[in-house]
C-alpha cells in the first residue's frame, strides 16, 4: 500500500506530512502573538477567516533555532483533528509516493518528545524521510521535557 | 443570486484581485452546495428554479414573503421547510464575513482605478454582500414562541403538584434570537417558572385571604432592547421573604449576624444565586434541594447575559434576564498595548478615563500597586501590556506608572470588583465576530476567544474574569486566607476582615478567636467544675460541657489535661462543636473586633496560632482553632467520652 506523503525541511530534516492533511501552503504570513501560549506555539493566523496555530517545528523539535530563517518563513497549513494548524518550515520539498515496506518505526531510544513527534521514517534512496504525527504535535504536556 | 456573484465574477476577472475571486468562488461553491440539498428535498424542478430566483438561504419559507409577490407565496406554500444542518450554516456565516472583508478591500482599490464600469460592479458587489450577510444572519435565528410552546404544559403540570392555580401569558413571542441562545436559555428559564410556581404563587386560600384573584399568573415578556434580548418573567405571588433569606444565610454561615443587618435588600437578593441556598426546609420533587439558581444564573452569565430579580412582598417577583442578540457577535472595545490589539468586552467595560500627565499626581502607589482616586473610589491599576506579559513590539510610550504621561485606564468591572486597565491606545467600539480559540491555546488563557479585524488583523478577546483573577496574583497585597468569590460582601472594603472575640490567654496575652468558633460567653464558678477521667467537665444548659485551657492547648501540655484554677470565677467562651459543647478558660474576655483577614507571620511558627495582627498598638495572636481542635478534641482516643454524648 502506497502513501502520498508531502515533504518539507526543518532545521536539515527531512520531514513527511500525509498530503490529504495538507490544505495550502503560504509564503509571509503575519502572526499574532498569544500570550500565555506554550513556547513553540508562534501565535495565530489569519487564514481567510479561519484561525490556525502558528507553531515553530524547530522549537517543538527541540532542533536547533539559533538559524533563523525569518527571511523566506514559509507556513504549510494543515488539518489535523479539529484544529488547523500551521506549519513553519525551512524549505518544502517534493511529495513522495512511499510503499510501506520501506517504513520503519522510529526507535525506542530515540527519547520520549521525538518518539511522540515522529510516527517512523522512510528509508528515501538518499536519506530518511521523518513522518510527522500531527497529533502529537498538539501536546502540551510533554514540552515540559526539553523547555527546561 | 448566485447567479448575479457568477455574472459579476467575470468583469472581475480582468481586476487584478485573486483574493476576492477566490472567496467568491468558495462562497458560490458553498451556496450551490445547499441549492442541491434543497433540490434533493423537493426533487420539485420549477421550485429550484424559484430558489434561485430569490434567496436560496431561507430555512423557513415564510421569511420570503417580504419581497415575494403573490404567485410566489403560493408556490412556498405548498413546500414544507428545509432542513439544512447547522454547520453548513455556520460555514456559510464563516464565508460570508470573509466575503465581507474582502469587500473592504477591494473598494479602496477601485476608487483608485477611476473606472466607472469597474467601480459599478464593485458597488453592486457591495450591496449583494450586505444583503447576503444579513440573511445569512438570519437563518440562524428562530423566534422565543418556539421555546415557550412547551411551558403551558409545564405550568400545568407543576401547579398540579404544588396544588396551585396557575395560569401564563405571553408577549413578544415574535422576537427573534439565536439558535444557540434559544437553547442556552431553556433550562434556565424552566427552572425561573418551576420556582414562580412553587416558591412564589401562594395556594388559593392564601390568596384569597390577601384579597388576590383566585388563579396565580405569570407573564412572560419578550423583547429587543438596544442589541440586547430581555426576557422577562413576571408573577404575582408571595415575593422573596428577606427574613427568611437573612436566617438561611447565617444559617449557611455566609454572613454573620452581624453583618446581616447591614444588607439590603438587593444585597440579600444576590444569596439567592449561591451554591446551596434554598429557603425550603425540605427537599421536594420541584424545589428544595439548593440547586438552581446558582445554575440558572451561571448559564445565563456563561451566554453573557445578565439575570436581575427584584422582588416586593406580597406583590410578586420580576426577573429581568438579559442576553445578547447571538453568541457569536458582541459589542467589544478595541485596545492596543505592547504592539498588539486586545478586545475588552463592553459588559465588562464601565467608563474609559484619560488621565494627563498633569494630573499624574492622582495616582498614589498603594504597597507597590498604583492606585487612582476615581471620585470616591480607590481603582486599583494594571497595565495590560504587563498582564499579557509579552515582549512589547517596538518601543512602549508609557513606563513606570507614577512617571509616565498621559494615560488610558479602561474602568473594567469583574468579580464583584472594580480595576483600571492601562492600556497604549484605545481604538474604538466595535462588533467583534469571535472565533473559539484552537484548544492548544486554551489552558488557562486570559482570552476568550480571539475575532479578526476588518483588516485581517487578530485581536484577541480578553475574558475579563481570567484577567481580574490574575490581577490578584499580580498585587502585591495578596489575602492570607483566600477569599471566595461568593463573598461579595468581603470584597467591598479594600482589606478583607473578619470578626474576631479578643481575649486574654495566660502566657500568651491578648488573642482573637475566629467568631464562628464563638457560640456564648459566659462566667462560672470554679467549684462546679467536676473533674472526671483526666477530664474537666461542667454541667452547663442540661449538657456536659468540656473545659478546655487555651493556654494549656497552646503550650500542647498535654500530660494533664486538666486545668489549673487560679480563681473562683472562670470565663469560658463556648462553644457547641459538632462533636459537643466545649468551653475555652481564659483570663479575660475583652471585646469584638474586626481584624483584617491578612496576618502578619510568626517567626518562628508557633503551634495553635494563625499568626499576629495589629490593633491599634495592641499586638493580637490570632488562634488556629481548627489546628488547636485538632489535637484535643478529634483524636479519636480521647474520643469515648464525647461518642456517650452524642
Amino acid at each position: 500500500m502506497n502513501t502520498l506523503l508531502f515533504s518539507f525541511r526543518v532545521g536539515g530534516y527531512l520531514f513527511g506530512a500525509p498530503a490529504s492533511s495538507v490544505v495550502e501552503l503560504s509564503r509571509e504570513v503575519e502572526v499574532f502573538r498569544v500570550p500565555g501560549s506554550p513556547p513553540f506555539v508562534k501565535g495565530l493566523i489569519n487564514l481567510r477567516g479561519q484561525l490556525a496555530v502558528a507553531i515553530d517545528l524547530k522549537k517543538k523539535m527541540g532542533l536547533d533555532s539559533t538559524t533563523e530563517s525569518s527571511e523566506r518563513q514559509l507556513c504549510i497549513f494543515m488539518e489535523t483533528t479539529n484544529t488547523l494548524i500551521g506549519l513553519m518550515v525551512d524549505d518544502v520539498h517534493e511529495m513522495f509516493n512511499v510503499g510501506i515496506s520501506d517504513f520503519v518505526s522510529s526507535p525506542v531510544n530515540l527519547g520520549e518528545q521525538v518518539d511522540e513527534l515522529v510516527s517512523g521514517v522512510y528509508k528515501l534512496p538518499n536519506g530518511l524521510l521523518h513522518v510527522i504525527n500531527l497529533a502529537g504535535l498538539l501536546k502540551t504536556n510533554e514540552q515540559k521535557n526539553f523547555v527546561h | 443570486m448566485i447567479a448575479q456573484l457568477g455574472a459579476l465574477k467575470n468583469p472581475l476577472n480582468a481586476a487584478d484581485e485573486d483574493m476576492v475571486l477566490s472567496v467568491l468562488n468558495e462562497v458560490e461553491n458553498e451556496l450551490a452546495l445547499e441549492e442541491e440539498a434543497s433540490a434533493d428535498v423537493e426533487a420539485v424542478a420549477s421550485a429550484k428554479h424559484l430558489l434561485i430566483e430569490s434567496a436560496p438561504l431561507e430555512v423557513e419559507p415564510v421569511h420570503a414573503t417580504e419581497e415575494g409577490a403573490a404567485w410566489e407565496l403560493k408556490a412556498y406554500d405548498s413546500l414544507a421547510p428545509i432542513k439544512v444542518s447547522v454547520e453548513l450554516l455556520d460555514t456559510l456565516i464563516n464565508n460570508v464575513s470573509e466575503l465581507v472583508l474582502a469587500r473592504n478591500r477591494l473598494i479602496p482599490f477601485a476608487e483608485k482605478f477611476v473606472d466607472k464600469n469597474f467601480l459599478n460592479t464593485v458597488s453592486t458587489i457591495d450591496k449583494l454582500t450586505i444583503e447576503l450577510q444579513d440573511k445569512i444572519i438570519r437563518t440562524r435565528m428562530q423566534t422565543v414562541g418556539q421555546l415557550w410552546s412547551k411551558l403551558p404544559r409545564l405550568v400545568r403540570d407543576v401547579s398540579l403538584h404544588c396544588e396551585k392555580e396557575v395560569q401564563i401569558f405571553f408577549t413578544g413571542e415574535d422576537t427573534e434570537l439565536d439558535r444557540t441562545l434559544l437553547d442556552a436559555i431553556k433550562d434556565p428559564l424552566t427552572h425561573i417558572i418551576r420556582n414562580c410556581i412553587d416558591h412564589g404563587i401562594e395556594p388559593v386560600s392564601e390568596r384569597l385571604a390577601r384579597g388576590k384573584p383566585r388563579v396565580g399568573t405569570i407573564h412572560l415578556k419578550a423583547s429587543h432592547d438596544n442589541g440586547m434580548v430581555v426576557i422577562e418573567v413576571d408573577d404575582d405571588g408571595q415575593g422573596i421573604d428577606y427574613e427568611i433569606v437573612k436566617a438561611k444565610a447565617i444559617q449557611k454561615k455566609f454572613i454573620t449576624e452581624f453583618e446581616a443587618h447591614a444588607l439590603s435588600e438587593e444585597e440579600l437578593t444576590q444569596f439567592i444565586f449561591m451554591p446551596g441556598f434554598s429557603t425550603r426546609e425540605s427537599v421536594t420533587e420541584i424545589s428544595g434541594r439548593g440547586v438552581g439558581m446558582d445554575v440558572v444564573k451561571t448559564n445565563i452569565t456563561s451566554i453573557g447575559g445578565t439575570i436581575k430579580i427584584s422582588s416586593r412582598r406580597y406583590q410578586g417577583v420580576q426577573c429581568v434576564i438579559r442576553i445578547p442578540l447571538t453568541l457569536a457577535i458582541i459589542p467589544a472595545l478595541l485596545v492596543r498595548a505592547g504592539g498588539e490589539y486586545y478586545a475588552i468586552p463592553q459588559l465588562n467595560l464601565m467608563e474609559l478615563v484619560r488621565l494627563k500627565s498633569s494630573a499624574a499626581n492622582e495616582l498614589e502607589n498603594f504597597y507597590g500597586t498604583p492606585v487612582f482616586r476615581l471620585r470616591d473610589m480607590l481603582l486599583p491599576l494594571f497595565h495590560l501590556s504587563d498582564l499579557v506579559d509579552l515582549e512589547p513590539k517596538g518601543a512602549r510610550p508609557l513606563d513606570d506608572p507614577l512617571t509616565m504621561g498621559a494615560l488610558n485606564i479602561a474602568v473594567i468591572q469583574s468579580l464583584g470588583t472594580q480595576f483600571g486597565l492601562v492600556v497604549d491606545e484605545v481604538l474604538r467600539l466595535q462588533e467583534v465576530v469571535i472565533k473559539p480559540l484552537p484548544t492548544l491555546l486554551r489552558p488557562g488563557s486570559l482570552f476568550s476567544g480571539a475575532t479578526i479585524l476588518g483588516d485581517g488583523q487578530i485581536s484577541l478577546i480578553l475574558d475579563i474574569d481570567q484577567v481580574a483573577l490574575k490581577t490578584r496574583v499580580f498585587s502585591r497585597v495578596k489575602p492570607l486566607i483566600p477569599t471566595q468569590e461568593a463573598a461579595p460582601l468581603l470584597n467591598k472594603s479594600e482589606v478583607p476582615k473578619q470578626k474576631m472575640l479578643l481575649v486574654s490567654i495566660s502566657g500568651y496575652g491578648l488573642s482573637a478567636i475566629p467568631i464562628e468558633y464563638v457560640n456564648r460567653m459566659d462566667k462560672v464558678a470554679a467549684s462546679k467544675i467536676i473533674r472526671s477521667a483526666h477530664r474537666d467537665v461542667l454541667q452547663y444548659d442540661q449538657q456536659v460541657l468540656r473545659v478546655l485551657d487555651l493556654s494549656q492547648m497552646l503550650n500542647q501540655s498535654s500530660t494533664s489535661s486538666q486545668i489549673e484554677i487560679y480563681e473562683e470565677q472562670l470565663s469560658l467562651v463556648i462553644y457547641f462543636s459538632p462533636q459537643g459543647p466545649l468551653g475555652f478558660v481564659v483570663q479575660d474576655i475583652d471585646q469584638i473586633v474586626e481584624l483584617p483577614k491578612e496576618l502578619h507571620r510568626t517567626s518562628p511558627f508557633q503551634y495553635g496560632l494563625l499568626g499576629m495582627s495589629l490593633l491599634g498598638d495592641r499586638l493580637v495572636n490570632v488562634l488556629n482553632m481548627p489546628e488547636l481542635l485538632q489535637l484535643e478534641v478529634l483524636q479519636p482516643q480521647t474520643l469515648p467520652l464525647f461518642e456517650s454524648l452524642t
